[in-house]
């Protein structure tokens, strides 16, 4: 077993070699950028609430400063390793194999095909799923430093790009680029299919976990303090209780519309409460999880079935 | 004799594609090496692939060692180490590497083996896949073959690209192991000199069906070729007509066993005919003569087509 692991290792130690690197530099870039901005000491100052002091301005530009100047480009990188996973080291797995005719050889001399995938592929999702989840871990601290104040592990900044979904994203990419490359058995169509679908995917899965996320979420003032909650929607609130958006206000009141001084209705906002965040990051794991596990398991029959090539 | 590879009404067609075999019945007797010959598009890929269970047939069936190589594919592999016509090797290991993966893969892989045929060939171990010649990759694919001690090697094609020595070489090692272990070796090749020392069957494959199925002997002993100006076309014997390269045309004659042809009445006739064929020139009489035939079957008018 451990040799048939390092043999793996060996075949992809290229895309290892550069996406673990990749990896490693996004982690120490979110630990130094994150300590810097915890340096800056600004967290007293984005606690307060009424009054601000001047000596407080400054630090706040320097923070936020810092934080689109360093923290942005570190946490783009970071959202971007899901599908840089994805498809340079799930698309290969299989479609490199077949495109150049090692399945033949590989084929030929395993009886069990499955047994042969199996020793490809496992290794190379668990080395996606632990560098993705240490990078999540990593953006993680990185969240915590640029949002002072908040209980990261109970809010949903950042939500999606960092923590434990960062790994699922990376595990769905990496089994949907894999289950791809089965079916087509070439590279490069593999890649570019991939990160389309994949990103669509990603989008099409979110959006519904939204919808679904919508039906739980509660409704706040939207002057009060919401910090950390995920914000959904915002209504204004009619005096009979009605809640309605900006279209369905000008139809039912136009001349509120009209006012120089904006509707006149107070609003409220709909957000699912930052300390339900674990709870909700779980589900949309284990959703994710289901549907990368539905392609692995294809992509296993696919091998089972299809031509070497 | 037992048939070890059979082949039974076996037609395969891709999609949107002429049939690449049809109606093919052939059995391949246990304990030879027998080459499988015809030129580019004859199916011969097709139909080794078939048995090792890559390509499932559109009519008929295949069988390896007795079994059905589509329904028990893994016992189909047990039992045929397989050669691929372009070597398919991972460019990122080494030989030794190579030999460690099919331990991986396949339980009682015999790796001392693999690495005695290796290094018998003065292939390093450690030398990486892409480094290596087309020759010493077939050798190494060929390694890992014997390395599976399957009682049946199928060799698409391996002798292609290799150098005169390569090949000389790849055809030594073979026939040792197979001769030494009583194996059973299917062959498909274009390069019939090589066929001769090596094989000791002979099976024609030409527009998807066989042309021929003989022992190499026989297929030297019963074929003569005359001059194709002193031979009436449609006389009994008659194989094909084919040019050679100096603007003669020869014609493959069938005869008997002392070289007799047959009269023109079908009788033997009193003396030998033209001169004995080469093996090359028995192939390629019959693949003339399958060209031809495919040529008449094409012209022929398909009932409710107005031609």
């Amino acid at each position: 077993m451990a040799e048939s692991i390092r043999l793996t290792f060996r075949l992809h130690r290229f895309e290892l070699l550069i996406l673990g690197g990749f990896t490693a530099l996004i982690v120490l870039a979110a630990l130094v950028v994150a300590g810097r901005l915890d340096g800056l000491g600004y967290g007293p100052c984005a606690r307060l609430t009424d009054t601000y002091p001047p000596s407080c301005e400054a630090i706040a530009q320097r923070f936020y400063a810092m934080d689109s100047r360093e923290a942005t480009p570190v946490l783009t990188l970071a959202a971007i390793l899901p599908y840089a996973f994805g498809l340079f080291l799930g698309a290969p797995i299989v479609a490199r194999e077949i495109e150049r005719g090692t399945t033949r050889l590989a084929w030929s001399i395993a009886p069990s095909r499955l047994r042969w995938y199996i020793l490809r592929t496992a290794p190379i999702v668990v080395v996606v799923v632990l560098l993705a989840f240490v990078a999540g871990i990593a953006a993680d601290r990185l969240f915590a430093a640029r949002s002072p104040g908040v209980d990261i592990s109970n809010a949903f900044d950042g939500y999606g790009y960092r923590g434990v979904l960062l790994a699922v994203q990376a595990l769905v990419i990496t089994a949907g680029a894999l289950g791809l490359g089965t079916v087509i058995g070439r590279l490069l169509p593999t890649i570019i299919l991939g990160l389309v679908i994949g990103a669509l995917g990603i989008t099409f899965v979110g959006k519904l976990h939204e919808q679904y996320t919508r039906r739980e979420a509660v409704i706040v003032a939207s002057d009060s303090e919401i910090r950390g909650a995920r914000y959904i929607d915002q209504f204004f609130k009619l005096p009979d209780g009605r809640l309605v958006g900006w279209n369905e206000l000008a139809e039912i009141d136009p001349a509120a519309m009209e006012s120089e001084m904006g509707p006149q209705y107070p609003m409220v906002s709909l957000v699912v409460p930052g300390e339900r965040y674990r709870e909700v990051e779980a589900r949309e794991a284990v959703v994710l999880t289901g549907i990368a596990a539905v392609m692995l398991i294809g992509a296993g029959v696919i091998v089972q079935r299809r031509r070497p090539g | 004799m037992t048939a070890v590879l059979e082949a039974h009404g076996y037609g395969k067609r891709y999609r949107g594609r002429p049939w690449a075999l049809r109606g093919l019945d052939l059995a391949v007797p246990e304990g030879s090496i027998t080459a499988l010959v015809g030129p580019n598009g004859s199916g011969k890929s097709t139909l080794i692939r078939g048995w090792i269970g890559f390509e499932p047939p559109t009519e008929g069936r295949l069988s390896i060692a007795g079994i059905d190589p589509q329904r028990h594919r893994k016992t189909a592999v047990m039992r045929s180490g397989y050669v691929p016509q372009q070597p398919a090797l991972y460019r990122e290991l080494t030989v030794a590497e190579h030999i460690e993966l099919a331990i991986t893969f396949r339980a009682g892989f015999d790796a001392d083996l693999a690495r005695q045929y290796v290094e018998r060939l003065g292939i390093p171990l450690a030398a990486q896949a892409n480094q290596l010649s087309g020759g010493e990759q077939a050798q190494v694919g060929l390694a890992l073959a014997l390395g599976t001690r399957a009682r049946i090697l199928l060799l698409d094609e391996p002798l292609a690209s290799l150098d005169p020595l390569a090949r000389r070489e790849f055809l030594h090692v073979l026939v040792t192991a197979v001769r030494g272990e009583g194996h059973t070796a299917l062959l498909s090749s274009h390069v019939i000199t090589d066929i001769e020392q090596a094989c000791d069957r002979l099976v024609v494959l030409g527009r998807g069906r066989t042309l021929l199925d003989l022992s190499v002997a026989d297929a030297l002993a019963h074929h003569r070729v005359v001059e194709a100006a002193s031979w009436e076309p449609g006389r009994p014997g008659t194989v094909g007509t084919f040019p050679t390269t100096t603007d003669e045309r020869l014609t493959l004659v069938r005869v008997g066993p002392n070289g007799e042809g047959r009269g023109a009445s079908g009788g033997p006739a009193a003396t030998p005919v033209g001169r004995p064929a080469t093996l090359e020139e028995v192939v390629i009489g019959h693949l003339a003569a399958g060209r031809r035939r495919g040529q008449l079957e094409a012209d022929e008018p398909v009932p409710g087509v107005a031609s």
